[in-house]
C-alpha cells in the first residue's frame, strides 16, 4: 500500500510540471507579452508604455528565465497582485474560497444524497414505471440550460413570487438565506446527471453474478439491495464525489455572479472582464493542483476498498 | 510426400522468447516468463510437423515468433535462407507473403466490421495493389478452392458459422499463395465432426499446392492423422522428436507416453490402463532445475533434478531429451 | 446458418444475398427503440433547420428591424420593439368585406424590433456550427492520439498519458477562457477552444479500446498479412472501436449547445447582434427585469435548445445501449 501511494506521488510531479508547462505557455508564448500589455493597456498605448509594462511584468527577461522564475512563483504559490485592485491574489483567492465552498458545499451533499436516493429506487424499481419516470424527468432536467435555471430561477422565485431575496451576500449565520436559492437551483441543474451516472453503476452492480447467486439462494431483495449492491457501487461513487470537490471549492460563475456570492467564481469572471491575466493564470494553476491532489486521494481511496486494484 | 533429402524451407535454430515481468515503481525487470526456451526444428518444402504440447507451454508463442508476430529474444529463424530476426521490417512484410497463420478462434480471427472480401483479399490489396473488383473475383475463386459459395464475397463474419469462418481464415492465408503456413491449433476450437471436414480441407489444400505446414495442437490424435513429423513440448522445450510413425509407435519420453495414453482409442475391447500425469505444472515464471519434466516423472533420478537432459539421437531423426532414454 | 449446414455442400446456397454489417445490425436493434427514432427524426429536422437557416434560404429576416402598424395594417416608422408574441390579427377597415390581417410576430420581438422567432431558428445553424467544429477538433484529436497511446505503447503512451491528464487537471472553463484570451473571442474561437479542451474522455476510451484491440487475434492476422501499423489502427481497429466516438459525438453535441450558452453569456461568443441561443438567454437578464417582463425571448431560446438537446440525449443513450452497454458516464 505505501509503495502504491509513493508510486502515485511520484506521479504527481511530471503533472504539475505538465500544468506548469501549459499556463507558461499559455500566458507567455502563445499569447506574447506585448499582447498582453495592449490588452491591459488598450489599443492606443505607446511604445513606452508598453515596455515599461513589459518590464514590471518580467517579460523582458529570456524565455527560459521567465520559465523557470514563472515556475517557482507559481509551486511556492506566489501569484503577486491583481493588474486591477492590486490585492494580493493570494488572499484574494483565501477571501473568496469561503462564500463559494458555503454555497456548494451544502449544495453539492444535497445533491448527491437526493440523487443516490433516487437511483436507488429507480434500480429497485428497475423496468418499472417508477424507473422510467426518474429516468425521463433526470434526461430532462439535463437537457436544459444551466443558465435558463438561474435566470428563470430568480424570476419566478425572488422577482415575481418573492420567496427569496433576488441577490446578497453577508458573512455570518444569515447568509443563509441568500443561499437557498442559488443553492436550489445548482441541485435542480445538475440532479439530473448524477442520477443517471448513480443509477448505471447500480445496475452494474446488480447484473453482476454474485447478486443472482444471491437472489437464487433466496435472499431478500432488500437485504441484496443495501448489503451488497449499495456497498459495492460507493466505490466508483465515492471516487466520483472526491474527483468533484476542487470544483467546489472553484466555486460557479454563473450561480455567483447572478447571486451576487462574492465567491471565486464571480472573481473569474470579473477578471475575464477585466483582463485580469494574474487572476486567471492563480485560478487556473490552483484548480489544476486540487484536481490532481483530489485525483491521487480518490485513486488511493479505490485502491483501499476494491481489493482488485494492483497494489505493485 | 517424402522429400527427405530437400533443403529446409524452415530452420529453427536455438528459438527464445522472454518476456519480462516487471514490477515497483520503476517498473525493473525483476524475472523472465521463458514462453519459448531454446527451441530447435526445421521443415522442409511440402512437409507437415506437428507441434504438440500441453495449453500454455509455449506452442503458439513458437509460431508467433516464427512469423515474428511477437518478437523472439534471441536464436535463429532461417527460412528461405533468410533470417527472419535480422531483417527490416519492410523486407519482413515482403516475406510475410510466404508464410501465413492460420488461428485458433475463428471468431477472434475475423474482423467483425469487415467483409469477406475484405479480409481474404487483405493480402492481395496491401502486397499487389490490385483493383477491388479484381479483388473480389480472386476472393470467390478462394472462397470454392475453400469449399465455401463466392456468393459469401459480401458477407460479414457474423453471419457464418465456426466451421465456415476457419474457412474463411484458411483463403485468406492461400490468398498469397504462400509456401508456408503455420497452423495455430486451427480445428481445436470447433466441433469434433467439423475438425475433420478442416483436416480433410487442410491436406486436400497441401497435396494441391505443395506448401509445407507447421501444425500445433494440444491432442496427439489430431496431430498424428496429418503430420510427416511431430515434434512434443513441454514448458518451453522441445522434449521428443520423430517421424509420426515412429513416434506412434515407439515413444521414448515419459511425457510422450503419457500424452499418447490420454488419447483415447475407440475399442471397447481394448483394455488399457490409464496413466495418469501426476502433480502440478510448474510455471514458466519459476521453472525447475534440470529437467523441466521431473516434478511428474515417475522415472527421475538425481540427475534429473541437477542437469539439463541432453539430446540423445535413435536415429531416422527421433531424438529425445532425458537423461533415462539412453538406447 | 448453423452447424448442421456446413455438412451439406456449401456452394448450394447459391442465393446472393448482400450481408448486412454491425453496423447495419445495430441500426435495426435501434429502429425498435421508438424514443431513439424520435429522437433521430427530430435531430434530423433542426439539421435540415439549420443547413437551410444557414444558407439564408429561411429566417433570412432575422436581423430585419419591424415597425409598429397603424390601424391600416401600413408601417409607420416607429420600431415595434417588444411586441408580445402573437399570430396576427384581422382589422375592419372601412370598407366592408375588405379587412386587413396584420401579420404578428409568432414569438414577439426583441428590443430592435427583430422577431424572436427567426432568431430562434437562426440560432440552430449557429449552434451546429460552433457543435460541428468543436466536434471535428476534439474527436480528431482524441482518436489520434488515444490510437497511437493504445497501439504503440511505451514511451508514446507514457508521453500521451501525461498530455491528457495535465490537461484533464486545468479546470475546463478556465482553459477555454485562457484560450479565447489567446485566440480571440468570438463564436469561431469558441468552438474551437471547446475542442482543445473537450478530447481528454474520448482519448481516454480510444486509447483503452485500442489496447485491448491490438492483441486481437485478427490485429495479429493483419500483421500476417503484411498490413503496416497505420493500416491496423485506422482500417482494422478504429472501425471496432467507432461507436464510442458516435456515442460521444451524440452526447458532445450537447455539451458544445451548453458551452456557448455560458461562453456567450461570459462575454467570449456570440456578439450583440447574432442571433445564438445563448445571446437570447443571456440577454433575457435585463429582459426581465423590465415590467412588464419581456419572457419570449428566453423561452424561445430555452426550448429551442431543449428540445435538441433532449433529443441528441436520448439518442445517445439509445446508441450505447445498442452499440456499447458497457460504457459509462
Amino acid at each position: 500500500m505505501t509503495a502504491y501511494i509513493v508510486r502515485r506521488l511520484f506521479y504527481l510531479v511530471p503533472i504539475v510540471f505538465g500544468v506548469c508547462l501549459i499556463t507558461f505557455l499559455l500566458f507567455n508564448v502563445v499569447t506574447t507579452g506585448d499582447a498582453i500589455a495592449k490588452q491591459r493597456l488598450g489599443q492606443h498605448a505607446n511604445q513606452e508604455q508598453i515596455d515599461a509594462y513589459k518590464k514590471t511584468h518580467g517579460y523582458d527577461k529570456p524565455i527560459f528565465v521567465r520559465f523557470f522564475t514563472s515556475i517557482y512563483d507559481l509551486i511556492t504559490f506566489n501569484f503577486g497582485r491583481s493588474e486591477v485592485t492590486h490585492q494580493k491574489i493570494t488572499s484574494m483567492i483565501w477571501d473568496g474560497m469561503w462564500p463559494s465552498l458555503s454555497l456548494m458545499l451544502p449544495a453539492f451533499i444535497f445533491t448527491v444524497m437526493t440523487g443516490i436516493t433516487f437511483a436507488l429506487f429507480s434500480a429497485l424499481y428497475r423496468n418499472t414505471w417508477i424507473d422510467r419516470t426518474i429516468v425521463v424527468i433526470s434526461i430532462i432536467g439535463m437537457s436544459v440550460s444551466f443558465l435558463a435555471y438561474i435566470i428563470i430561477g430568480q424570476y419566478v422565485l425572488a422577482y415575481q413570487l418573492k420567496y427569496f431575496p433576488v441577490a446578497g451576500y453577508e458573512w455570518g449565520f444569515g447568509v443563509f438565506k441568500f443561499l437557498i436559492l442559488p443553492g436550489l437551483i445548482y441541485v435542480l441543474a445538475s440532479l439530473g446527471r448524477r442520477v443517471r451516472f448513480f443509477r448505471t453503476v447500480m445496475l452494474d452492480e446488480i447484473n453482476q453474478d454474485y447478486v443472482r447467486t444471491a437472489r437464487a439462494k433466496g435472499l431478500n431483495q432488500n437485504v441484496i439491495l443495501f448489503k451488497h449492491v449499495l456497498k459495492n457501487a460507493l466505490i466508483p461513487i465515492i471516487t466520483q464525489i472526491v474527483v468533484t470537490l476542487p470544483f467546489l471549492f472553484m466555486g460557479s460563475l454563473l450561480l455567483e455572479d447572478f447571486y451576487g456570492i462574492p465567491g471565486l467564481g464571480a472573481m473569474a469572471l470579473n477578471a475575464v472582464n477585466g483582463n485580469d491575466f494574474a487572476i486567471i493564470r492563480a485560478l487556473t494553476f490552483i484548480g489544476a493542483v486540487m484536481y490532481v491532489i483530489a485525483n491521487l486521494v480518490g485513486d488511493i481511496c479505490y485502491a483501499f476498498v476494491d481489493p482488485r486494484v494492483e497494489l505493485r | 510426400m517424402q522429400k527427405v533429402k530437400a533443403e529446409p524451407i524452415l530452420d529453427v535454430e536455438g528459438l527464445k522468447t522472454y518476456f519480462p515481468i516487471k514490477r515497483g515503481i520503476l517498473k525493473r525487470t525483476v524475472g523472465w516468463l521463458k514462453a519459448v526456451d531454446d527451441v530447435s526444428f526445421f521443415i522442409r518444402p511440402g512437409e507437415t510437423l506437428g507441434l504438440v504440447g500441453e495449453s500454455g507451454c509455449g506452442k503458439t508463442t513458437c509460431a508467433r515468433s516464427i512469423i515474428r508476430l511477437v518478437e523472439p529474444t534471441d536464436g535463429e529463424i532461417i527460412f528461405k535462407g533468410k533470417n527472419v530476426r535480422e531483417i527490416p521490417e519492410s523486407e519482413m512484410r515482403e516475406l510475410r507473403r510466404d508464410m501465413q497463420i492460420i488461428f485458433q478462434d475463428p471468431y477472434a480471427s475475423l474482423n467483425p466490421r469487415m467483409s469477406v472480401t475484405s479480409i481474404v483479399g487483405e493480402g492481395l490489396r496491401i502486397h499487389e495493389m490490385q483493383p477491388w473488383s479484381e479483388i473480389r473475383a480472386r476472393v470467390g475463386d478462394l472462397l470454392e478452392e475453400v469449399g465455401l459459395s463466392r456468393t459469401f464475397v459480401n458477407r460479414y463474419p457474423h453471419e457464418f458459422s465456426g466451421g465456415q469462418r476457419q474457412r474463411i481464415g484458411i483463403a485468406r492465408a492461400l490468398a498469397l499463395n504462400p509456401e508456408f503456413i503455420i497452423c495455430d491449433e486451427a480445428v481445436s476450437a470447433l466441433d469434433v465432426s467439423i475438425q475433420a471436414q478442416i483436416i480433410n480441407l487442410l491436406e486436400d489444400l497441401q497435396s494441391q499446392r505443395g506448401f509445407a505446414y507447421l501444425f500445433i495442437a494440444h491432442d496427439l490424435s489430431v496431430v498424428e492423422h496429418i503430420s510427416d513429423r511431430v515434434a512434443v513440448m513441454y514448458l518451453g522445450k522441445i522434449v521428443e522428436t520423430a517421424t509420426s510413425e515412429d513416434l506412434y509407435r515407439d515413444p521414448r519420453h515419459p511425457y510422450t507416453i503419457a500424452l499418447l495414453n490420454a488419447v483415447p482409442v475407440p475399442d471397447p475391447t481394448r483394455k488399457k490402463e490409464v496413466k495418469r500425469l501426476r502433480g502440478q505444472v510448474p510455471t514458466l515464471a519459476s521453472l525447475p532445475k534440470g529437467c523441466r519434466f521431473h516434478p511428474r516423472c515417475e522415472r527421475k533420478t538425481g540427475q534429473c533434478e541437477q542437469e539439463e537432459p541432453p539430446a540423445v539421437d535413435l536415429g531416422n531423426g527421433h531424438v529425445v531429451y532425458c537423461h533415462e532414454c539412453k538406447k | 446458418m448453423d452447424e448442421e449446414k456446413n455438412t451439406q455442400p456449401v456452394t448450394q446456397e447459391v442465393e446472393a444475398k448482400p450481408g448486412r454489417s454491425l453496423w447495419g445490425d445495430a441500426f435495426h436493434r435501434l429502429r425498435k427503440d421508438k424514443f431513439a427514432v424520435m429522437s433521430f427524426v427530430i435531430i434530423v429536422i433542426y439539421l435540415f433547420v439549420a443547413i437551410l437557416s444557414g444558407l439564408d434560404w429561411i429566417a433570412y429576416n432575422y436581423d430585419k428591424q419591424h415597425f409598429k402598424r397603424d390601424k391600416n395594417g401600413k408601417e409607420t416608422t416607429e420600431l415595434d420593439d417588444y411586441s408580445k408574441p402573437s399570430l396576427g390579427h384581422w382589422r375592419k377597415t372601412d370598407v366592408p368585406g375588405r379587412d386587413v390581417y396584420i401579420p404578428g410576430h409568432l414569438l414577439g420581438t426583441d428590443v430592435q424590433g427583430r422577431d424572436v422567432f427567426q432568431r430562434v431558428v437562426q440560432g440552430t445553424w449557429i449552434s451546429l456550427y460552433v457543435a460541428l467544429i468543436m466536434s471535428m477538433i476534439y474527436i480528431v484529436i482524441a482518436v489520434f492520439l488515444g490510437a497511437l497511446a493504445g497501439y504503440f505503447g511505451g514511451w508514446v503512451d507514457d508521453l500521451i498519458q501525461w498530455f491528457y491528464q495535465t490537461t484533464a487537471s486545468i479546470p475546463g472553463l478556465l482553459l477555454i477562457i485562457a484560450l479565447t484570451f489567446v485566440l480571440g473571442k468570438g463564436l469561431g474561437n469558441v468552438a474551437i477552444a471547446l475542442g482543445v479542451v473537450g478530447w481528454v474522455g474520448l482519448c481516454r476510451l480510444m486509447r483503452a479500446e485500442f489496447l485491448k484491440h491490438k492483441g486481437r487475434d485478427y490485429v495479429l492476422a493483419a500483421r500476417a498479412q503484411g498490413a503496416g501499423s497505420f493500416r491496423i489502427m485506422f482500417r482494422h481497429i478504429l472501425p471496432n472501436t467507432f461507436h464510442i466516438v458516435i456515442i460521444s459525438f451524440s452526447l458532445g453535441f450537447v455539451n458544445a449547445i451548453m458551452g456557448e450558452v455560458t461562453l456567450t453569456f461570459i462575454g467570449l461568443g456570440a456578439k450583440p447582434e447574432q442571433p445564438s441561443w445563448g445571446r437570447m438567454i443571456s440577454d433575457a437578464r435585463a429582459e426581465l427585469a423590465r415590467d412588464p417582463a419581456v419572457w419570449w425571448p428566453i423561452v424561445g431560446a430555452t426550448t429551442g435548445m431543449f428540445i435538441v438537446c433532449l433529443a441528441f440525449n436520448i439518442l445517445g443513450d439509445a446508441l450505447r445501449d445498442a452499440l456499447d452497454p458497457k460504457l459509462k458516464e
